[in-house]
């Protein structure tokens, strides 16, 4: 009788079951050696592939683009979201909620292939803001194809996520707070300062660990809007896999790569726990 | 330093209701006023426009004559307790405390001895290392009192500042805040829909209603001659009754309530036509024997237990229903059905404004 509800918990542990059963094929795979001229591969177990991978000065240099870009989208995401974050939690104009919250949910249901291609049509060498600045007697700069251009379509696409994340984080400070604040002699920028940003930081960190998380993972974008000149994890695997067409190698890349973004993110969450622990958990220690 | 605060025909309507309706109000220097009222009476729109999280329509908030409206809330020199003290929960007691000096720039030197100061004052020294989550709502309160203190405003505002207290812990703290404001003489509204607490804490009331101040006076004036109806029922007067004008003794009038008559003082406000309230309260109902001369018969309908006294529903024999209280005296209650003979204490009712 007592073990009926684990039964509950059957499908969703399959599913899992599922998932982990490929992750544990695909580190399988990069303990081992590919047969030349097929998709197979043979052992026996072998570190021959993480060398390699280690060795590789691709690999490293895309670790490190990889987690510089990550990083400056989540700065800028960071930087773009809180005051729109901060805007849906307390504007009292209606008005201009819903004009951002609207902006938002529609980035979140078009589709990421036809945003890649509407910035292309925005900032590609002959696209809307070129033209315009041509058109004004000012030279073109490059906004695709480039870093540039990865970075705008993947903070774009990160905004959502960043925004609605802070969004409930901002709303759990009651106001009352800020016109505390504000009736002991703080300015608005005082009181963001000293009594609203303090006490978001967890909800910051949050949401920066999700922009973080989905930077280090984008795939759609670089390809696209970097026009094959940027190199972040995803499009280098990928491409590997089409050239080197040596999954052990490709798998023991991924694998690394998977560890590193691991790692970012627990430090991330340490530091979450951390932030959270200083404001809320300086009360449940009595 | 203190400081006369006042109101003149200050307005503020929400979506073409009326919040304040035009209140004018002078507070002496140093007084504590209460604004009681039922909730959505304006009263703490009033308190939250002098703060400034509110922009009336119209009128003017003055401090000493000076024009407080223009203002923006962090440059007036209030300092406002909030109904759920709204500490800062990422800072120490002291930190809070000290949050208004900070903003104001004050020197280290002079607010650490200001900060100590506000934490002797409000007896809560020893919980300066603490976080608010760590404070009891009796020690929360005081935190939030001494941060409004050490900035030595010139008016002092408390929203419904015993609201979240027990109801020993309140008695207590209400005459602790009463003693506190009147040595620093700070102006103090206190906004609250606790009648006792009003009469307990007050220089003066202003009774609300409707956005409107329906009397103003000291406590004992309010609650010995309320001047409407609506402040009568908010001062827990339990029998309003219809009365006609009979006659006059000198300045004082006879009004007769059924059978029963009462000579009462003339009413606060003066009232020209129609049909007279009289406001009697329980006390004012006296029960004795039937045969007193002047009495009116009645019946004990039910009776309560209040402690001291008991409180008794009558219905009298010209088919009204009174309440009426007594004192005990050790005594057991009267047993409902038994015949009475009631009076009114004409001294201990007042004419009202319906």
């Amino acid at each position: 009788m007592r073990a009926r509800p684990y039964l509950l918990l059957v499908p969703a542990l399959a599913a899992l079951a599922i998932f982990a059963a490929a992750f544990a094929l695909f580190v399988t795979v990069s303990f081992s050696t590919a047969t030349p001229g097929t998709v197979l591969t043979h052992g026996p177990a072998t570190l021959a592939n993480y060398r390699s991978v280690l060795a590789s000065p691709l690999a490293r240099d895309t670790a490190i683009t990889t987690l510089r870009l990550a990083g400056l989208m989540t700065l800028l995401t960071a930087l773009l979201g809180y005051p729109l974050a901060y805007v849906l939690a307390r504007s009292p104009s209606r008005l201009l909620r819903r004009t951002v919250l609207f902006g938002l949910v529609v980035t979140f249901l078009s589709g990421g292939v036809t945003r890649a291609y509407a910035w292309l049509i925005i900032l590609g060498n002959k696209g809307l803001i070129n033209q315009t600045l041509v058109a004004l007697g000012l030279s073109p700069v490059k906004l695709a194809y480039n870093e540039t251009g990865v970075t705008i379509g993947v903070v774009h696409f990160l905004l959502p996520f960043f925004v609605l994340t802070l969004l409930a984080a901002l709303k759990n400070i009651p106001l009352s707070l800020e016109e505390a604040a504000r009736n002991l002699g703080a300015s608005r920028w005082q009181v963001f300062i000293r009594v609203v940003l303090p006490l978001s930081i967890p909800g910051l960190v949050s949401a920066a660990s999700l922009s973080f998380a989905g930077a280090l993972s984008a795939f759609l974008f670089p390809e696209l809007l970097g026009g094959g000149r940027v190199h972040m994890a995803s499009n280098v695997i990928y491409e590997t896999i089409l050239t080197d067409f040596n999954l052990p190698r490709v798998a023991a890349m991924a694998a690394l790569f998977l560890v590193l973004a691991l790692a970012a993110l627990a430090l991330l969450g340490l530091l979450q726990r951390r932030s959270a622990h200083l404001w809320a958990g300086a009360g449940a220690k009595t | 330093m203190s400081r006369r605060l006042e109101i003149d025909d200050l307005a503020k309507s929400y979506a073409g209701v009326d919040a304040i309706a035009g209140v004018t109000l002078a507070v002496p220097a140093g007084a504590l006023i209460t604004l009681l009222g039922p909730s959505g009476c304006g009263k703490t729109t009033l308190m939250r426009s002098i703060a400034g999280f509110v922009v009336p329509d119209r009128g003017r908030i003055r401090v000493d004559g000076k024009d407080l409206l223009a203002l923006p809330p962090e440059k007036r020199s209030t300092a406002m307790l909030f109904q759920n003290y709204s500490l800062f929960p990422h800072m120490t007691v002291a930190a809070n405390v000290g949050f208004g000096l900070r903003m104001q720039r004050v020197p280290r030197t002079e607010a650490e001895p200001r900060i100590a100061e506000a934490l002797r004052l409000t007896r809560i020294t020893e919980l300066s290392a603490r976080y608010p989550a760590q404070l009891s709502g009796g020690q929360q309160q005081r935190v939030a009192l001494a941060r409004a203190l050490v900035t030595r405003p010139d008016i002092l505002l408390l929203d419904e500042p015993f609201g979240a207290l027990d109801q020993t812990l309140r008695e207590q703290v209400q005459i602790e805040l009463r003693k506190l404001q009147q040595s620093l003489g700070i102006t103090t509204l206190v906004v609250t829909h606790d009648q006792l607490e009003a009469l307990t804490l007050s220089d003066l009331i202003a009774v609300m209603n409707a956005g409107r101040i329906e009397q103003l006076g000291p406590p004992i004036e309010i609650y010995d001659r309320p001047a409407t109806a609506f402040v009568a029922r908010f001062m827990g007067v339990e029998n309003l009754l219809t009365a006609k004008l009979v006659g006059r003794d000198g300045d004082r009038l006879r009004v007769a309530v059924g059978a029963l008559e009462a000579t009462v003082a003339p009413p606060v406000a003066p009232i020209y036509q129609g049909p007279l309230t009289l406001a009697a309260r329980a006390d004012a109902v006296r029960i004795g024997a039937v045969d007193v001369p002047g009495a009116v018969g009645a019946r004990i309908a039910f009776a309560s237990n209040r402690g001291a006294s008991a409180l008794y529903e009558l219905a009298t024999d010209d088919g009204q229903v009174l309440q009426a209280a007594e004192e005990r005296r050790g005594g057991a209650l009267r047993a409902p059905g038994t015949r009475v003979g009631i009076t009114l204490a004409g001294e201990s009712c007042s004419i009202v404004k319906a």
